[in-house]
C-alpha cells in the first residue's frame, strides 16, 4: 500500500484510513507492507503491518515532491518484491498516484486506487497547478484496475469528473476503530478548555475553506445569544488559521473560541469524549470521518447536508443536518441540540450504535478485499 | 581456472528525447547503428512526440506515447517515464539484455527502476548537467537530485566534455574513476563505450 501520510505523519483523514485498513487486513491474515513518507529511511512494524519510511527531497512544490517520493517508493517496492512477491498495489489519492502507477507498470501488478477527495471539490481547478493535480487524479482512475470512492455522492462526483468505466467504480465508506476511543486512557484537563458551566462545541479538522470554519465562526454569535454556555474549541491547523483567528477577534469572540492547534491522537480522542457536541460545517466533504468519530465517542454531531455527511448522519437520530455554507443554519441546529441535553445525549448514544453496526473496519476490509479480488481478476 | 569473459550480446538504450538534429538523437542513433553492425541486438525506447518519422536501421526502435501535459517538464517527465518502464519490462520478458544504457535525467527514473528490477548494470550518459544548464528553473534542485541518484546508481557514467566532468565531480559528487569523457566528434568513441559495457558485465 502506498500513501504519503501514515501516522504519525498526518494531515487529513488518509493517514487514519490507511492505518486502520492495514491493521484490519493484517488481522485477516494478509501480508501488508506500507510505503509511506518518513524523514529517514527505516522499517517499522506495528500489529503485523510493516511500514517502510521513505524520504523525498527538496522540491519547489508538493507535486514535484510527490513525484520524487513516488520514484523512491517504487525502487523500495522492487527490492521488497524480490523477497516477498506482491500480488497487488493499493494507492491513495493523487499524491500516491506516481508511486502506485510506477509500481503497477514495473512489477506488472493490479492497481487499486482509493480516491478520498478531488482537487475540483477541495479548491477548484483554476490554474496549471490545480489542473495538474486534477490530471493526476484522472490518471489514477485511468490506470487503476479498480477504483474505490469513499462516499455515495462522492462516487457520482468521480463518475462525472473522470468518466471511468462503470465496472471499475466502487463505493466503500470509511470506518472507525471504536476500540481506539474506548481504550484511550489519556484525559485532557477540561479546565484548560472551558469553564465548569460551559458546554464544549468541538470542531476537528483542517482549518480551510473546505471545512467551513468561517461559517462556524459566523454562526457562533447567534449560538451564544441563545446558549451563552457554549464554548467553541477549534482543533486542528491549516493554511487559513490566521484568517480564522482574526475573524474570531473581529467578532469579539476571543473568550468563547479557543484554537488548540494540532492535537496528538490521544489528546484528540480524549477531546471528543470531553466535548458535548461535535460540529462539521463542511462546504465539501467526500466522506467526513468526523461523523463516525463523534459516534464512537457517543457525541451528537451537527454536520452539513453534503457529500458523505448526508449518509453518515441520520437527521434527528444520530445528529442534525445543517445547510452547507449557511451560518444561520449551523447556528439554528447547534441551538436545537444545545437546548435539549437529554435529546443530545440520546443522539450521541444512537450514533455510537450506528457506528458499531455499519462502520467497523472488519466489515470495510471485507468489502475492500472483494475489490482486490476484482482487480486481480479472481472473480472474472 | 581462467574466468570466462562474457561478451556483449544485447543492449537496451533509453532516452526521453529522440528528435532529429539533436545531440542526443545523433548519439543514440550512431551508437545503436554501431552496435547493430557488430551484430549486438540493440533496442532504443524513446518518447514519441510525433515530430519525427525516424525508423530504425540495424536496431529496434520503440516509440512510446504519453497523453498528459504536465504543469512543468519535471512532473511530466516523471510520469512519462512510467511508459518507458512498462515497455522496458515487456521487452525484458523475452530479451535478456546485458546492459541498460540511459541518457540524461529525462529517462533516468526508468533506467534506475528497470536496472533494479532486472539486476542488470546501468550505464548513464549525461549530455549536460542541470548546473551546466544554469540551474535556472524552479525544479532545478529536484532535477539535480535525479541526476545525483542516477550517477550514484549507474555502474559507469559518460559525459561529452571535460567541463561536464568537473560538474559531475563538483555538483554530483561522482568519484573520478566512475566517469569517462567521450567526445562523439572523435573517432572510436563507440568502441570506448563497448569497452565499458564489457567491463561492467564482467
Amino acid at each position: 500500500m502506498t500513501t504519503w501520510e501514515y501516522p504519525p505523519y498526518k494531515v487529513g483523514g488518509i493517514a487514519s484510513h490507511c492505518y486502520d485498513l492495514s491493521r484490519a487486513l493484517a488481522r485477516q491474515g494478509h501480508n501488508v507492507h506500507i510505503l509511506a513518507y518518513g524523514n529517514e529511511e527505516k522499517t517499522e512494524n506495528y500489529d503485523n503491518v510493516t511500514v517502510h519510511r521513505i524520504p523525498s527531497t527538496n522540491a519547489p512544490d508538493t507535486i514535484s515532491w510527490a513525484m520524487f517520493l513516488g520514484h523512491r517508493m517504487e525502487k523500495k517496492a522492487i527490492e521488497l518484491h524480490k523477497e516477498d512477491k506482491f500480488e497487488l498495489v493499493h494507492t491513495h489519492d493523487w499524491m500516491g498516484v506516481p508511486a502506485g502507477v510506477g509500481i503497477k507498470k514495473t512489477l506488472k501488478l493490479p492497481l487499486v486506487f482509493t480516491i478520498h477527495s478531488t482537487e475540483s471539490g477541495r479548491v477548484g481547478v483554476h490554474n496549471q497547478y490545480t489542473k495538474m493535480i486534477n490530471d493526476l487524479e484522472w490518471y489514477g482512475t485511468y490506470e487503476a484496475d479498480q477504483i474505490i470512492t469513499v462516499g455515495q455522492d462522492f462516487c457520482n462526483e468521480v463518475r462525472n469528473l473522470f468518466h471511468p468505466p462503470e465496472n471499475k467504480l466502487n463505493y466503500i465508506p470509511n470506518g472507525v476503530d471504536i476500540k481506539r476511543f474506548d481504550s484511550n486512557r489519556y484525559r485532557v484537563d477540561r479546565n484548560h478548555f472551558a469553564l465548569n458551566w460551559e458546554k464544549i462545541v468541538l470542531f476537528v479538522g483542517r482549518l480551510t475553506h473546505q471545512k467551513g470554519v468561517g461559517h462556524l465562526l459566523n454562526a457562533a454569535p447567534h449560538v451564544l445569544k441563545e446558549n451563552s454556555e457554549a464554548k467553541f474549541i477549534i482543533a486542528g491547523t491549516g493554511d487559513d488559521k490566521r484568517n480564522y483567528q482574526n475573524l474570531a477577534k473581529s467578532l469579539k469572540l476571543d473568550d468563547k473560541i479557543l484554537f488548540t492547534g494540532y492535537l496528538e491522537e490521544k489528546e484528540m480522542l480524549s477531546m471528543f469524549k470531553t466535548s458535548d457536541i461535535v460540529v462539521a460545517p463542511s462546504v465539501y466533504e467526500p466522506f467526513g470521518i468526523v461523523a463516525l468519530e463523534s459516534g464512537a465517542a457517543k457525541k451528537p454531531i451537527v454536520g452539513s447536508y453534503t457529500g458523505g455527511l448526508k449518509e453518515t448522519i441520520i437527521h434527528e437520530w444520530s445528529g442534525l443536518h445543517s445547510y452547507p455554507a449557511d451560518s444561520k443554519s449551523v447556528a439554528n441546529e447547534l441551538n436545537r441540540a444545545l437546548s435539549d441535553d437529554n435529546w443530545a445525549k440520546r443522539m450521541g448514544r444512537q450514533g455510537r450504535g450506528r457506528v458499531e453496526k455499519d462502520y467497523t473496519w472488519n466489515k470495510i476490509t471485507n468489502w475492500t478485499t472483494g475489490v482486490y479480488g476484482k482487480a486481480a481478476g479472481l472473480w472474472n | 581456472m581462467q574466468k570466462q569473459v562474457k561478451m556483449i550480446k544485447k543492449i537496451l538504450i533509453l532516452t526521453g528525447r529522440y528528435q532529429e538534429n539533436e545531440t542526443v538523437f545523433d548519439y543514440c542513433k550512431n551508437l545503436a547503428q554501431f552496435l547493430g553492425n557488430k551484430n549486438i541486438e540493440t533496442h532504443i525506447i524513446c518518447f514519441d512526440d510525433y515530430t519525427s518519422d525516424e525508423t530504425a536501421d540495424r536496431f529496434h526502435l520503440h516509440k512510446i506515447s504519453f497523453m498528459l501535459d504536465g504543469n512543468n517538464l519535471f512532473n511530466w517527465t516523471m510520469l512519462m517515464n512510467n511508459e518507458i518502464k512498462r515497455k522496458a519490462r515487456e521487452l525484458f520478458e523475452s530479451i535478456d539484455f546485458d546492459v541498460i544504457h540511459v541518457n540524461d535525467w529525462t529517462a533516468a527514473p526508468a533506467g534506475m527502476t528497470i536496472a533494479k528490477l532486472t539486476g542488470k548494470p546501468l550505464i548513464l550518459t549525461l549530455h549536460s548537467t542541470e548546473h551546466e544548464r544554469g540551474f535556472m528553473k524552479e525544479t532545478s534542485e529536484v532535477i539535480s537530485s535525479v541526476e545525483w541518484w542516477a550517477t550514484y546508481e549507474a555502474s559507469h557514467v559518460f559525459v561529452h566534455n571535460p567541463r561536464t566532468v568537473e560538474s559531475v565531480k563538483e555538483h554530483l559528487k561522482l568519484p573520478e574513476g566512475k566517469v569517462t569523457v567521450l567526445n562523439t566528434k572523435h573517432e572510436n568513441w563507440q568502441e570506448k563505450i563497448e569497452e565499458v559495457y564489457e567491463m561492467v558485465i564482467n
